[in-house]
């Protein structure tokens, strides 16, 4: 057999998903960050959070990631995508790059990626709900009811987010991730 | 559902099923410690642009493959598996993916038996229980051509039998972008494979209840898409479907006794050449009837497969295998021309059917009587229900 008609493959790397993933956790971890802020409900869930929380949320192997977690005031902070020297109390890793991509892409919520085992999970599991919990409400403000249907488990009622809430939510914490204050 | 007063069930696979399933094998790998397969696939049973789908899903990971060898052979031969060994060796991989079914799988069990265990001759292992140890990792990606003996224990090799649960692949992975039928002949073959393997868990004496839930599995999906897939074979929800229900039904297969149609199949396929999924949809209706008229342990569960629970509920229990086989014929007869009636008009001589039942009880270890082969095989020749 001549081995050389079977050379050895090294796949290669998928660079333009790799960069959307990369803006995609930026702004996430942003938006929550100012959400965190300006909305009480998400307030109150990370005040629920350990005093030290600290979350990477990935993609395995090779990143990109975000790490998002309370400083030593309880302020809840987006912490770049470097997490060395710092202290992980929950790891979230997307499984591979193309699960990052249904779920940024608003294929698949991020209920239904859990659900799918899309997400690898290393931390306490309350933790992780309060955060899936805190995402679903983060993409309502960032992005239009049409997109956002297929991101978030259930669109809010007006009951749970009324339009005032919504807008000027919205505003809020789009200009607060814009300026990162 | 029957208690049993004894079973046993084995499958060490993870199933991975969906879209986008392939993009887990580098991580799955990860988990047993191997960083580089070679990757076995048959290009002329399987579409071109597998490969590259296959290379595109490993995108991204710390993943090397070895080689992507695409020459392999329908039939496992002894002089091809010590190529790819040499192959395996030279490239230094630690892991098998194996593209397809047939013959694809058998070589990479092979490749697997020699790189795992380091020895020469894997004759030694033929039978049953003979493999001592665990192997290297294995995964098999199914596409839309399978034989029946891919996600179970066994290997045939140069027409020889290996039977360990050690050649049960690691993790199964059936991606919707790997699955698309070529025709509705193909889609057919594949569906009727699982049928039989599905029924025969219900024929069983011992009634395993979890080899039974996989064959409900295999029975719902051929209920719900096979009269789909023949008119739109290349429906990629449908070919999903029948192919998961495939993989559901060999695992039930391998944890139940070997029954007779599928022997009977299978030995008409090698003696005669055609396609075993071809040779079981002949098969099947006349090796029903017979089991019928012979009152064998069939279980009447075998009509939750192929209906709903109201209808099964509603069905008084004495009516519950008729309506099953009545189905079946149906479904069979739904095919038209893709199946022939009878032995006859696949233009088999009535002097093969002794080689054939005698190659069935041989193949099964004696476990399936040769008088029943003979009686099947003559009602199927003729066309006649027994």
């Amino acid at each position: 057999m001549n081995y050389n008609k079977y050379p050895q493959i090294n796949p290669k790397s998928k660079f333009i998903k790799r960069i959307y993933v990369s803006v995609m956790l930026f702004v996430v971890g942003r938006a929550i960050a100012a959400a965190a802020k300006s909305d009480k409900v998400v307030k109150e869930e990370f005040k629920n959070l350990r005093d030290d929380f600290m979350m990477r949320l990935g993609v395995t192997p090779n990143g990109p990631e975000m790490i998002l977690g309370k400083n030593e005031k309880g302020v809840v902070k987006y912490m770049g995508w470097n997490s060395k020297g710092k202290k992980i109390t929950m790891n979230m890793q997307i499984k591979n790059l193309e699960a990052a991509m249904l779920m940024f892409t608003f294929q698949e919520s991020t209920t239904v990626a859990t659900a799918r085992d899309r997400l690898a999970v290393s931390g306490d599991l309350p933790d992780a709900c309060a955060f899936v919990r805190i995402l679903d409400i983060v993409e309502t403000y960032l992005l239009p009811k049409i997109i956002v249907k297929f991101a978030v488990k259930r669109y809010p009622k007006w009951s749970q987010m009324s339009p005032l809430r919504k807008y000027v939510g919205r505003v809020l914490v789009y200009t607060r991730t814009l300026l990162g204050i | 559902m029957q208690s049993p007063d004894y079973y046993e069930f084995f499958n060490q696979a993870k199933i991975i099923a969906g879209n986008k399933g392939m993009d887990n094998i580098p991580l799955e790998l990860d988990g047993f410690n191997a960083q580089k397969p070679l990757v076995l696939m048959n290009k002329r049973k399987t579409s071109s642009c597998l490969k590259r789908k296959f290379i595109n899903a490993l995108g991204d990971s710390n993943m090397t493959v070895g080689a992507i060898f695409d020459d392999v052979a329908d039939k496992a031969g002894i002089g091809q598996i010590n190529d790819l060994v040499g192959l395996f060796r030279a490239r230094g991989c630690d892991s098998m993916v194996a593209i397809g079914g047939g013959g694809v799988v058998d070589v990479a069990k092979g490749v697997n038996m020699i790189v795992s265990l380091g020895v020469k001759d894997i004759f030694q292992f033929a039978g049953e229980n003979k493999i001592p140890d665990h192997l290297n990792p294995l995964v098999i990606v199914p596409t839309s051509y399978a034989t029946g003996y891919e996600m179970t224990n066994k290997a045939l090799i140069d027409n020889k039998r290996f039977i360990s649960d050690f050649l049960s692949p690691d993790v199964i992975v059936v991606d919707n972008s790997m699955v698309k039928f070529r025709n509705n002949q193909e889609a057919t073959y594949l569906s009727l494979i699982s049928l039989v393997q599905a029924v025969e868990s219900y024929l069983e004496a011992a009634h395993n209840p979890v080899a039974t839930s996989y064959a409900y599995v295999a029975l719902q999906a051929i209920k719900d898409n096979f009269t789909k897939a023949i008119a739109k074979p290349n429906n990629k929800k449908v070919s999903l479907a029948l192919v998961n229900g495939m993989v559901s039904g060999q695992i039930s297969f391998a944890n139940s006794s070997p029954g007779i149609v599928f022997a009977l199949g299978e030995a008409l396929s090698f003696i005669t050449g055609h396609e075993i999924g071809l040779s079981l949809g002949v098969i099947l209706p006349y090796a029903l009837d017979y089991k019928l008229k012979n009152k064998s342990n069939f279980s009447s569960e075998i009509w939750l497969g192929l209906s709903d629970f109201d209808e099964y509920a509603t069905t008084p229990e004495s009516e519950k295998i008729d309506k099953a086989i009545l189905f079946i014929k149906g479904l069979l007869s739904g095919a038209g021309a893709l199946i022939p009636k009878s032995l006859k008009e696949l233009n088999i001589s009535k002097n093969k059917l002794e080689d054939i039942a005698s190659l069935a009880v041989e193949n099964t270890n004696n476990k399936v009587n040769l008088a029943d082969c003979q009686k099947i095989l003559e009602s199927a020749w003729q066309g006649e229900p027994i």
